[in-house]
């Protein structure tokens, strides 16, 4: 009960705007905007003063690649942020993701792995952090963040070869939740779940600035970047991670999945920007996208024209204001004086807005209403309102206090209440349906995208980007979050330590050489291994590892095996497609498989990867009315099966696969490095 | 000897060839068609000349070899009409002109609701057993059109669920959703939660698992399979990547029923078709933008109309949106003039918003406007004796004016009604004389044969007509009392306004006159008397002119540079055949339609179509500007030269294609027949455009094909019904715009002339069908289902319209 109280008077405290350490620092970078500054600034504003144009570049991202002898690389995105021209700042280049590719020191792709994701703008948060983070109903954030990254390697983001992890690990942190914390009582309930929410968020706040900057990255096939596929399937698995068992999801489902995310999100995007464009429509606004990075809009404004009338005859409101969450400001005395941050307009001969720095038949005021997400899936997402700084705020504390209220103080069980959360779901589905943007998850992501676009842009006009940081800077309820401007500085840093990571051979590519040997030994392992292992692994608290022997030929071993593995990918999908897959894939692509498959495979292979192929490459056969391509399944079925040479069956395939136009060379078959490796 | 062999050889050599060439153009016995609504050709032929950079293969590897390299494409194949689903399917499923022209059409004496769109209704009627046949299979078949599929019996053919639909198959439902239950979908739910349960994913895999069935068993000599998924997204995305995501899927759907062919009894006599009912309006990076149709019509400037729609504005927003049986929702106008409060009596403009970059616009006769304002402004105490004396004076003459028109319509009525009767008496009796048969016969065995289906069938056809009889008894019983109304009369002052003035009616349709002149209410100070006692009529009224204020609309938020701030591309509506004929004197033939096209006040055309002989169509454009029409109804307008900015477009389009060494605008301006109009402006930006819009607005009469088994009294009902759907005026949206305010379409959208939104998909392959050959000659959605069954030597609806596909 004492630890409820002082976090209740706490957070009085802090949204009285009580002034601690932290919030000072962040003060430093988030200026907020006062009246007498807008006041100046408003008289600037005269037809001759020069707009406030976004001139600059939007921020242009390009990959980087660190190659180690270790066999890995460092495939890092840069953002390079043009910096405003007035002030003859140079561009400035901030790393702000690196991936770790294993190629096992090749340059053929198809043994490539992408395992470690790391955030660079992401850091650990402070003692302080962790501290105010455990305070329950405590709904601020109290510090910039760290000012220098440990020494050390940066903690990774994700690892998308091991997802499942992850999992276990979230899971097992809900089971101890469940059965060890919330019976304590109260006050050791509110504080582990003020602590586990705050961090579950931030971890999903970063995760999405992950997303955010993947979806800007540009890809190729190209060695020096990643290819479109790899990206996707990043994208896809740092989605699903947000969700507790979304790490189960196989890696065969990522590109579909991530196309069917993309899908939607676009779908999103486009019904919410007409939708507030037609709102601003309807109630006499003006509605213009926010042009930031280099994406797709993806955040929009509303303009209030100063000094102008309107009335909408004949049309209910009610449901525009609502869809735009913001009051109605045709009847708001506060704007018939305004004295906040405004713009000076030029509009064309119909009352168009023209954009910022473009000349017109007629100026005006406007001053900004709101800003507006377009990607949260149900409805414009209100992000900042101008004349309100608690609008958005408040929906946040107020949704967070009354989940922690339900869980932490009454302790309300999705099994035992269940009724309670069948009550309010669907009171959410209701307030949904009319109009409320209710899945604070969501919520979250949004934010977490214009929280990384407004730290990388020099476009916007800097009053307004200031203001808008301000604005969302209230937004900010999490104790573990940093400021942004402070992880962009921090990128810098933690690349550098990165880099000494990859370098130094006791450090990441030793972890590296640890997960190969865990990857080797998972190769072809049957279920009842895996569970064992996982057992042991779990009981021992991470002591234990499976792993294989470092035997001075593992590295060929292991390439054997990715290719396997690619190849039965492959093989997979030309079986999936049904009848003739060779009108949709090609005969040499498919024989070209068959025969890496049928080199990689001897003797040494697990069963059940001779196993897997052999019924891969039967449903292959089976579907192909190509002559020449079911002569060489059947050669690697037999094979499979009888345990004959590979290498002599590859040499008879690749032999074959000269037969076809367009086929790979049998000779350059014959020397790929397996074959070498053979 | 050796001489011999060779020559024998060579004889086996030719008869073998011959004997191949006679097999690929044998005719087929069986048509399988993919239908695939929303499928634009530009997309497509963009998509299947790309190749895979994955796989080097081309993108769409099954449609490039199964229509590019064994079969024949139509590569100027148009909707024929608006490019609205509906409509488009109906014509492509029967090959008969068009009876439906909108998703949703409003009857204007009773108030009933043609939602062709919602199924929910229909299978929820169908499991009560009060429905047999989806709405817009139950218009055609009242009007004695028969579909594609109803050419081959009951047992012969496999019809998947789609827009034109005949019963429901409750299993396909099921199994959809069992496919849906199973642990892997269910463990994917809960590993990826954004995903949803995909009860769309199942009943497409079930419909298409059900369809190979159909393909396999050689007694089925019709399969077809509806899918609308790529319509839905691209309505909402215009992303390159996503539609091709769902063109791959397409592809491999193509290929998995090609193999499923190859692999039947019928695999040598079985023809592919894969057609779509129109394009859409993609383009990547810009997105389409609403114009709020009901906002403007609610507004002062727009009439304060009440406003009606099939669907709930903003729909995923309201609690009302989850109602799927909703197809009628009112907008009410808060600045209504004079029906402030009565929105649910008396809604003055129906819509059909539905109609993407076209909406069909229904008005209340302006004359009711004025009567029932007149009425009211009476039935005030407080009016002066001089302003009553006119408007009473105002009343009589309205009254008298309008009477002998109602008499003639309540006559007219009456007559369909009473051979409706008649014939609803012999069906009555019929049906007792099957019913005798029906007890005897195993009721298995019935519906086996598809007879059960028909004789519900048959049941619901007269229990319909027996509603629809009787809500026109209702409005006839209205209209004779409004009718024998004279301004002294004690009614006028306190009889049932209800009573006088039909609710939720239209009544007749407006003229040219009455749109240009729109009584929307009295004047801001009432009724004012002129210097002779007379109502002033400019003064105590208020009036909206349809045409200028459509042709003025802007848009305040427009940030997309390259689409223009004019969202109304046009406006189109019929002139008086008779007016017109008077003013122009001499036609090549009777003039069967005359279309007005406007674009504001000085940028008109007039579109005027005559029969020449029995089969023959001719039309002829004239440029025309101030065209109006006077109280008395006789047209006047000023003739122009033919210039750019005319509606449609024609004259600058440089695709326009004409022959001869002749000038544009002396091209434009001739008589030429509709082959020649269609091949000299299909490329243009606005395709089809000039035929499309007088299929459009074609009268029922001539639309319902003539009796054959159809008695004349349920078919004189039909045209009589038909002819009451006809909306005052059709709105075309510019490009880029569209007037879905149910929920926003900012992918695309589809509805208009624009070559984008007409062009559409007809690919054919298999049995009688030459391989790699492309038909650059144009086609429309009229020739289809005529060709289909020509090939399949089984009598079409319009034989003059199959395509002969031997070599040029």
């Amino acid at each position: 009960m004492r630890a409820l109280t002082c976090g209740i008077a706490l957070s009085a405290l802090a949204l009285a705007g009580w002034p601690c350490a932290g919030s000072c620092q962040a003060q430093e970078s988030v200026p907020a905007a006062t009246s007498s500054a807008i006041a100046n600034q408003l008289e600037t504003f005269d037809s001759s003063a020069a707009p406030i144009a976004p001139r600059n570049a939007p921020a242009a991202y390009s990959w980087h690649v660190d190659s180690m002898p270790s066999g890995i690389q460092l495939v890092t995105l840069f953002a390079e942020i043009n910096g405003p021209k007035e002030s003859q700042e140079q561009a400035e280049r901030v790393p702000v993701l690196s991936v770790m590719r294993d190629t096992l020191g090749d340059s053929d792709a198809s043994n490539d792995k992408l395992t470690y994701i790391w955030l660079l703008t992401y850091a650990r948060p402070t003692k302080a952090q962790r501290f105010f983070s455990a305070i329950p109903f405590f709904y601020r954030r109290v510090s910039a963040g760290q000012k220098t990254p440990r020494a050390g390697m940066p903690k990774p983001l994700v690892n998308l070869a091991n997802s499942k992890n992850r999992v276990w690990t979230r899971v097992s942190g809900s089971v101890v939740q469940w059965a060890a914390f919330d019976p304590q009582g109260m006050p050791v309930r509110t504080v582990t779940r003020a602590y586990r929410t705050n961090d579950l968020n931030v971890d999903r706040l970063h995760m999405e600035e992950a997303i955010h900057f993947l979806r800007l990255a540009p890809v190729g096939d190209g060695a020096d970047q990643l290819s479109g596929e790899q990206r996707d399937a990043a994208m896809a698995r740092l989605s699903l991670t947000k969700n507790m068992l979304g790490g189960l999801v196989q890696e065969e489902h990522l590109n579909r999945l991530h196309d069917s995310h993309q899908t939607d999100w676009e779908a999103a995007r486009g019904r919410n920007w007409e939708l507030l464009r037609n709102s601003a429509e309807r109630a006499g606004l003006y509605f213009e996208p926010l042009h930031l990075d280099q994406e797709p809009e993806q955040y929009a404004v509303v303009w209030f024209p100063l000094g102008k009338t309107y009335e909408a005859s004949g049309l209910s409101l009610k449901k525009t204001w609502k869809l735009l969450q913001v009051k109605d400001p045709w009847t708001d005395p506060r704007l018939k004086d305004w004295q906040g941050y405004s713009q000076l307009r030029s509009f064309d001969a119909q009352g168009t807005l023209l954009p910022l720095g473009q000349a017109g038949v007629s100026e005006g005021y406007v001053t900004p209403l709101a800003v507006y997400s377009l990607t949260y899936s149900r409805q414009p997402l209100l992000l900042a309102d101008f004349r309100s700084h608690m609008n958005s705020k408040w929906r946040e504390i107020f949704q967070r206090s009354w989940d922690d209220l339900a869980t932490g103080v009454f302790a309300l069980s999705h099994f035992t209440n269940w009724y309670y959360y069948a009550g309010t779901a669907s009171y959410q589905f209701i307030r949904s349906r009319s109009g409320s943007a209710n899945n604070s998850a969501e919520r979250l992501d949004a934010y977490s995208d214009l929280r990384s676009s407004l730290a990388l842009d020099r476009t916007l006009d800097k009053s307004f980007r200031t203001e808008l940081e301000a604005r969302l800077g209230e937004l900010s309820i999490n104790p573990l979050e940093s400021s942004p401007q402070r992880e962009v500085n921090l990128a810098q840093l933690q690349y550098v330590e990165l880099l000494k990571a990859a370098n130094d051979p006791a450090s990441l590519p030793k972890r590296v050489s640890r997960e190969r040997r865990e990857e080797m030994a998972a190769f072809g392992a049957s279920t009842g291994a895996n569970v064992r292992s996982a057992f042991a692994h779990y009981l021992t608290l991470g002591i234990y590892k499976r792993r294989a022997p470092e035997t001075p030929e593992y590295l060929v071993t292991l390439d054997r095996q990715r290719r396997i593995t690619a190849s039965l990918k492959f093989l997979s999908r030309v079986a999936d497609a049904g009848p003739s897959p060779e009108v949709v894939f090609g005969e040499p692509q498919i024989q070209e498989s068959v025969a890496v498959l049928s080199m990689a495979t001897d003797a040494g292979t697990p069963v059940s990867i001779r196993r897997r192929a052999e019924a891969v490459v039967t449903r292959v056969k089976a579907n192909s009315n190509d002559d020449v391509l079911r002569a060489d399944c059947n050669r690697l079925i037999e094979a499979l099966q009888s345990g004959t040479p590979q290498q002599e069956v590859a040499q008879q395939i690749a032999g074959s696969a000269g037969t076809h136009e367009n086929s790979m060379p049998s000779a350059q078959l014959a020397s790929t490095p397996d074959a070498g490796a053979q | 000897m050796k001489f011999v062999s060779r020559a024998l050889f060579l004889i086996f050599l030719f008869a073998a060839f011959e004997t191949s060439t006679l097999a690929q153009e044998a005719a087929p016995k069986r048509v399988v068609v993919l239908k695939v609504d929303g499928l634009g050709a530009d997309l497509l032929e963009h998509s299947m000349e790309a190749t895979d950079p994955h796989t080097g293969r081309k993108q769409l590897p099954w449609l490039n070899r199964i229509f590019a390299e064994h079969g024949s494409i139509f590569e100027n194949f148009y909707t024929r009409g608006i490019s609205l689903s509906a409509p488009s399917w109906s014509m492509l499923d029967t090959g008969s002109h068009l009876l439906i022209k909108g998703n949703v059409e409003y009857d204007r004496y009773t108030g009933r609701v043609y939602d062709y769109l919602n199924v929910f209704p229909f299978y929820l009627d169908y499991a009560r057993k009060r429905k047999v046949d989806a709405p817009s299979v139950e218009v055609l078949d009242d009007a004695g059109v028969q579909l594609l599929s109803d050419r081959f019996s009951y047992r012969q053919r496999f019809r998947s669920p789609q827009l034109f639909q005949r019963g429901v198959k409750w299993p396909t439902l099921e199994h959809s959703l069992m496919r849906r239950l199973s642990a892997n979908s269910l463990l994917l739910l809960l590993e990826d939660p954004s995903g949803g349960i995909g009860l769309d994913e199942g009943f497409a895999k079930q419909t298409e698992a059900e369809l190979l069935s159909a393909i396999a068993n050689p007694q089925i000599g019709y399969v077809d399979l509806f899918t609308g998924s790529l319509d839905h997204l691209a309505h909402a995305v215009n992303d390159e990547t996503a539609l091709q995501a769902e063109l791959a899927n397409l592809d491999a759907l193509a290929g998995r029923v090609w193999n499923a062919i190859e692999a039947s009894p019928l695999a040598s006599q079985t023809l592919l078709v894969l057609v779509s009912d129109h394009g859409m309006n993609n383009v990547p990076g810009i997105y389409s933008q609403t114009f709020s149709l009901p906002d403007l019509l609610n507004s002062p400037a727009g009439g304060a109309h009440h406003v009606v729609t099939d669907r709930p504005q903003l729909s995923p927003y309201k609690l009302q949106g989850l109602n799927p049986m909703l197809s009628w929702v009112n907008s009410p106008s808060t600045a209504s003039f004079y029906l402030r409060g009565q929105e649910e009596n008396y809604p003055t403009a129906w819509l059909d918003m539905d109609g993407n970059e076209r909406a069909s616009v229904s008005l209340r006769n302006s004359d009711l406007n004025r009567i029932q304002i007149l009425l009211q402004q009476l039935r005030k105490s407080d009016l002066s004796p001089e302003v009553r004396q006119a408007a009473n004076e105002d009343l009589g003459q309205s009254l008298d004016r309008l009477r002998p028109h109602w008499e003639a319509l309540a006559q007219e009525l009456r007559k369909t009604l009473d051979g409706l009767a008649v014939a609803i008496r012999e069906r009555e009796t019929r049906m007792k004389a099957d019913d005798h048969e029906r007890s005897a016969n195993n009721k298995e065995v019935r519906k086996e044969s598809g007879t059960e289906q028909a004789s519900r069938r048959d049941a619901v056809e007269v229990q319909e007509w027996k509603d629809q009889a009787k809500r026109y008894e209702d409005y006839l019983v209205r209209l004779k009392t409004l009718a024998a109304l004279h301004p002294g009369d004690d009614e006028v002052l306190h009889g049932d306004m209800e009573h006088l003035i039909p609710p939720r009616s239209l009544g007749d349709a407006n003229d040219i006159y009455d749109l240009q002149h729109y009584v929307v209410g009295p004047a801001a100070n009432g009724f004012v008397v002129d210097s002779g006692g007379h109502l002033d009529e400019a003064k105590s009224f208020r009036y909206v002119d349809y045409f200028t204020l459509l042709a003025s609309q802007r848009s305040r938020n427009n940030p997309q540079s390259n689409v223009t701030v004019q969202p109304i591309d046009f406006t189109a509506t019929s002139l008086p055949l008779n007016e017109v004929t008077q003013k122009l004197g001499s036609l090549p033939g009777e003039l069967i339609e005359a279309l007005w096209l406007s674009d504001g006040e000085e940028h008109q055309l007039i579109e005027l179509v005559c029969a020449i002989g029995e089969d023959r169509i001719a039309i002829q454009l004239i440029p025309v500007a101030q065209l109006h029409q006077g109280p008395d109804r006789e047209l006047s307008w000023e003739g122009r030269d033919w210039s750019p900015g005319l509606p449609l477009e024609l004259l600058e389009d440089p695709a326009l294609d004409i022959t001869g060494n002749i000038n544009r605008g002396e091209w434009l301006s001739q008589w030429h027949t509709e082959r020649e109009w269609f091949s000299a402006v299909h490329r243009c930006r606005y395709s089809n455009g000039v035929i499309g819009i007088t299929e459009e607005m074609l009268p029922p009469s001539r639309a319902v094909p003539p009796a054959v088994n159809l008695d004349a009294a349920p078919r004189d009902f039909e045209i009589l019904q038909r002819g009451l759907v006809q909306p005052d005026l059709e709105v075309f949206a510019n490009d880029h715009w569209n007037f879905n305010v149910r929920n926003f379409n900012p992918g695309g959208n589809h509805g208009s002339f624009l070559r984008i939104s007409t062009h559409s998909v007809w690919m054919m392959a298999g049995a009688g069908i030459p391989a790699g050959r492309r038909i650059e000659e144009p086609y429309d959605s009229l020739d289809f289902a005529s060709t289909i069954l020509k090939l399949l030597a089984r009598p079409a609806p319009l034989p003059e319209r199959a395509v002969s596909l031997s070599a040029p």
